[in-house]
């Protein structure tokens, strides 16, 4: 408590109190408050800045994500078109390609009628000896009983020069059949035109009536194994005439 | 509040403190021109650090830090300017006296004057416990000194004060 009465005496406090409430002047009052008043506007336009800032980039950010969000499905629908690896074109290059695609499509499906054509053209030469069988069935039978010219029956041979004679003489006009011949037409055959003409009998030999080459290639090397040549020439002419191109050779 | 934007909120403040902040400037440089531009100077000060207060912690001895160092600045200017001034150099305070008895009056006077003649440290430790109300912990923290150091100044101040005011006990 010594301490406490050697911090603090009253009675100079007392003393002190009396000695006058001087106040600062009210000009000096008013000065201070109007610079304490100017300084927070100054405040808030400094703060109005960022704020201002923060908010545009904000509402850009919202109408760009909007922008990108309405595109989307365009964008879907462009994806779908787009190639399988996946490239990025502009649109006027993929009207471009979409536009030879359909050219391109449209050529290939003349080229298969055309094929179909004329491979409906040896399936009627040979529909008279035997019906079309299937894939696997035509494999077989020509592995197992490949049909030599020889082995005819006279009653085949006549049937046979009954029955395709007039329709080849009106499907196709550059084929020659003469008796047990088939000569190739020319514009079906491409190779065999330059080489000088054979005659070869395909009458007893039952085309497949399958669009797979490799059956055919496979039918062909099979003949050729056999040493049924005559079956694999046929097989090769017809194979020309169809897919428009040479058979390959056994490996072999 | 105003450190936030609300100018209400700083008129309340200065109306609160203005008088006592006032009164220690003047007793503490004892010219009345000076202590003006000072006391002004000082509330220019809290406008332009408001942002540096921290809420929570308490404004009166924060801004009798920013008093108590603009008061010093004056003083070492005046060192500077003038022909040098050392520490505990007695400073006349110019001060208006009360209208009272004679006894009371000459006793309030002859404290001023006392009050002049005490060092800056130990006038300044006085007038914050006794104008701001300051505890001793909050003079120690607005000087910038050691508790035991505000103590010490404060104890020989009173004692210098008691021996000055003799004769006026029966006040």
């Amino acid at each position: 408590m010594s301490n406490n009465h050697d911090l603090h005496d009253e009675r100079i406090s007392k003393l002190y109190k009396m000695g006058g409430n001087s106040e600062p002047p009210v000009h000096i009052d008013n000065d201070i408050k109007r610079a304490a008043r100017a300084d927070i506007p100054n405040r808030w336009r400094s703060y109005a800045w960022p704020s201002m800032a923060t908010a545009a980039v904000l509402v850009l950010s919202i109408s760009l994500v909007l922008k990108v969000l309405n595109q989307q499905p365009l964008e879907e629908s462009v994806m779908k078109t787009m190639p399988a690896d996946g490239r990025t074109i502009a649109p006027t290059v993929r009207l471009q390609e979409s536009k030879e695609k359909a050219a391109k499509t449209r050529d290939n499906e003349k080229k298969m009628l055309e094929r179909k054509a004329s491979t409906a053209k040896f399936r009627a030469i040979n529909q008279s000896v035997a019906p079309a069988p299937s894939e696997t069935e035509e494999a077989a039978h020509f592995e197992a009983a490949p049909a030599k010219p020889d082995e005819l029956s006279p009653r085949k041979k006549r049937v046979l020069k009954r029955d395709i004679m007039p329709r080849a003489s009106t499907t196709a006009p550059a084929m020659n059949i003469d008796q047990d011949d088939v000569t190739a037409p020319k514009s079906a055959i491409g190779e065999v035109q330059s080489s000088p003409m054979q005659k070869l009998d395909c009458s007893g030999i039952t085309l497949p009536d399958s669009d797979s080459s490799d059956l055919w290639i496979k039918l062909h090397h099979n003949a050729m194994k056999q040493g049924q040549l005559s079956a694999a020439r046929c097989l090769k002419r017809a194979y020309q005439a169809r897919f428009n191109q040479t058979i390959p050779e056994v490996s072999e | 509040m105003y450190r936030a934007g609300d100018a209400a909120s700083f008129d309340a403040l200065y109306e609160r403190h203005r008088g006592p902040l006032f009164r220690y400037v003047e007793r503490q440089c004892g010219n009345r021109p000076v202590a003006e531009e000072l006391y002004q100077d000082v509330w220019m000060r809290v406008i332009k650090a408001r942002e540096q207060w921290q809420p929570g912690s308490k404004f009166q001895p924060w801004l009798y830090r920013i008093a108590h160092n603009r008061i010093i600045d004056h003083w070492r200017a005046g060192r500077e300017n003038n022909t040098g001034i050392e520490d505990e150099t007695v400073i006349p305070l110019d001060t208006p006296w009360p209208d009272a008895m004679m006894l009371i009056r000459e006793c309030v006077e002859r404290l001023f004057q006392l009050l002049g003649g005490l060092s800056e440290s130990q006038r300044s430790a006085f007038l914050l416990k006794e104008e701001a109300g300051l505890s001793l912990e909050q003079i120690a923290e607005v000087t910038g000194s050691g508790f035991e150091t505000v103590k010490s100044r404060l104890r020989y101040a009173l004692k210098r004060l008691r021996a000055g005011l003799e004769g006026c006990d029966e006040q």
